[in-house]
């Protein structure tokens, strides 16, 4: 892929690989594309972006092809439920959290800490003052909070905000407990707040915080207070230096495959009942071992997310299409495989070979090790 | 806020070797974004971010795991 960058910015930025996002252009959703109704815990639609709605209203998430030039999607967040005295502990946001591993060059706990820059396309019905919050987990937590203003009602505005480790003439992060672990943990989670109430909006502006609350600024808005808001986020950028180069696309492969290292779903077909994927041994009248490689190396061990009636196939020598509904699994990550342990119907035969497969032509399962 | 677990229950495994583990993994349900059912096999391993905040939730004593059926 081409990407033109003004000379002006050559002789300090990174080249190759620079966005630290995942997903930035939002075309990758492999969990669903329709409007979906947000929890309190929080919801993937859209892949590695998580929508979280902990107020008395209601929104709903959504892929979107209403974009800025150069991109084909957005992610697209509308308010269904309107709350227009948002409580004292309650918010809504959208969050990505970047791994750990992934940021070590960032020099976070060291005096050689980078400046980071964040750049994004947002779009809203609802102008005013906007938070995006960066949180940084290991070690000690820092918070640091930017505010930035949606200028103009319903129409795409490119946002960058730069991060300083000493922002708000501070060294938390260029001591040593602002190091970053090099593992497959939570390296910085970032946050696009919608509402804040008053238990997380005591953040001050554009500088880092030991304050577990600081989320955002009292000057955010309560975009959750109206029912024709919404709130569109596409071409997100998170790369190391003091200015934002231009957005840097991947083919849509490449894009899925980044992807499937959090979250990756096999089936269903559609058209009829086929095989899944596992396969392996049945050792006990309802027990089966069954190994599996999945399609890229999975963050770590991952939930099974069963979605219909997942069968064992194949665990009995009647010479027919034997088929035992999976009552429990489990799975165990190993070295780019996974162990399934199913135990399923009674009656199979040891010492067959079973398969597992959809009871349905709508059965799927998924693994999730999303962060 | 917390995510909330529906029908969260430990899952009983018949291992192999012929012994029981009546904590071999947790369940769950949920529906996904078309408002079907989802059963959610959670396995017994930190870094797993349900298994994470569960067990800190247990350990809270805000959150109860059923024992396997």
């Amino acid at each position: 892929m081409t990407t033109k960058i003004p000379a002006e910015l050559v002789s300090e930025q990174v080249f190759g690989r620079r966005n630290l996002i995942i997903n930035g252009a939002m075309r990758v959703a492999q969990r669903g594309t329709s409007a979906t109704a947000l929890t309190s815990g929080g919801l993937f639609l859209l892949d590695r972006f998580k929508g979280i709605e902990s107020t008395n209203g209601a929104a709903t998430v959504e892929q979107s092809t209403d974009t800025p030039a150069g991109f084909a999607k957005s992610l697209k967040l509308a308010v269904t439920t309107a709350d227009t005295d948002m409580g004292g502990g309650q918010y809504s946001q959208i969050k990505y959290v970047v791994e750990a591993q992934d940021l070590q060059r960032l020099n976070y706990g060291t005096s050689d800490a980078e400046t980071i820059t964040l750049s994004f396309w947002v779009k809203s019905s609802k102008t005013g003052t906007y938070c995006i919050s960066i949180v940084k987990h290991d070690s000690t937590a820092y918070f640091y909070v930017k505010e930035y203003t949606i200028s103009s009602a319903n129409t795409w505005e490119k946002k960058t905000i730069t991060i300083t480790p000493t922002a708000g003439s501070t060294t938390f992060i260029t001591n040593s407990a602002g190091a970053i672990a090099d593992d497959n943990g939570d390296g910085l989670q970032l946050g696009w707040f919608l509402s804040a109430g008053t238990t997380y909006n005591g953040a001050t502006d554009d500088a880092w915080s030991s304050n577990s609350n600081h989320y955002a600024t009292s000057n955010q808005v309560n975009w959750m207070d109206n029912t024709s808001n919404d709130f569109y986020l596409t071409g997100v950028q998170l790369e190391v230096g003091d200015n934002a180069t231009p957005f840097e696309h991947l083919t849509f492969g490449e894009e899925l495959t980044l992807c499937q290292r959090y979250y990756q779903k096999y089936g269903p077909y559609g058209t009829n009942v086929y095989p899944l994927g596992p396969s392996g041994y049945c050792y006990a009248g309802t027990a089966h071992a069954l190994g599996h490689n999945p399609i890229v190396s999975l963050r770590a061990n991952p939930d099974l997310e069963i979605t219909g009636t997942l069968q064992i196939r194949g665990a009995q020598n009647d010479g027919g299409n034997d088929a035992r509904d999976v009552a429990s699994a489990t799975v165990t990550l190993g070295n780019n495989s996974i162990l399934w342990n199913v135990n399923a119907a009674a009656g199979a035969t040891i010492g067959t070979t079973p398969i597992v497969g959809g009871g349905t032509n709508t059965t799927f399962f998924a693994y999730d090790s999303e962060l | 806020m917390s995510e909330i677990y529906t029908d969260l229950k430990y899952v009983r495994q018949l291992l192999p070797d012929g012994t029981t583990n009546d904590k071999a993994g947790i369940r769950f349900t949920k529906k996904n974004s078309d408002n079907e059912d989802v059963v959610v096999f959670v396995p017994m391993a930190e870094g797993n971010r349900h298994y994470d905040d569960i067990m800190k939730r247990v350990e809270e004593g805000t959150l109860t795991i059923e024992a396997a059926e």
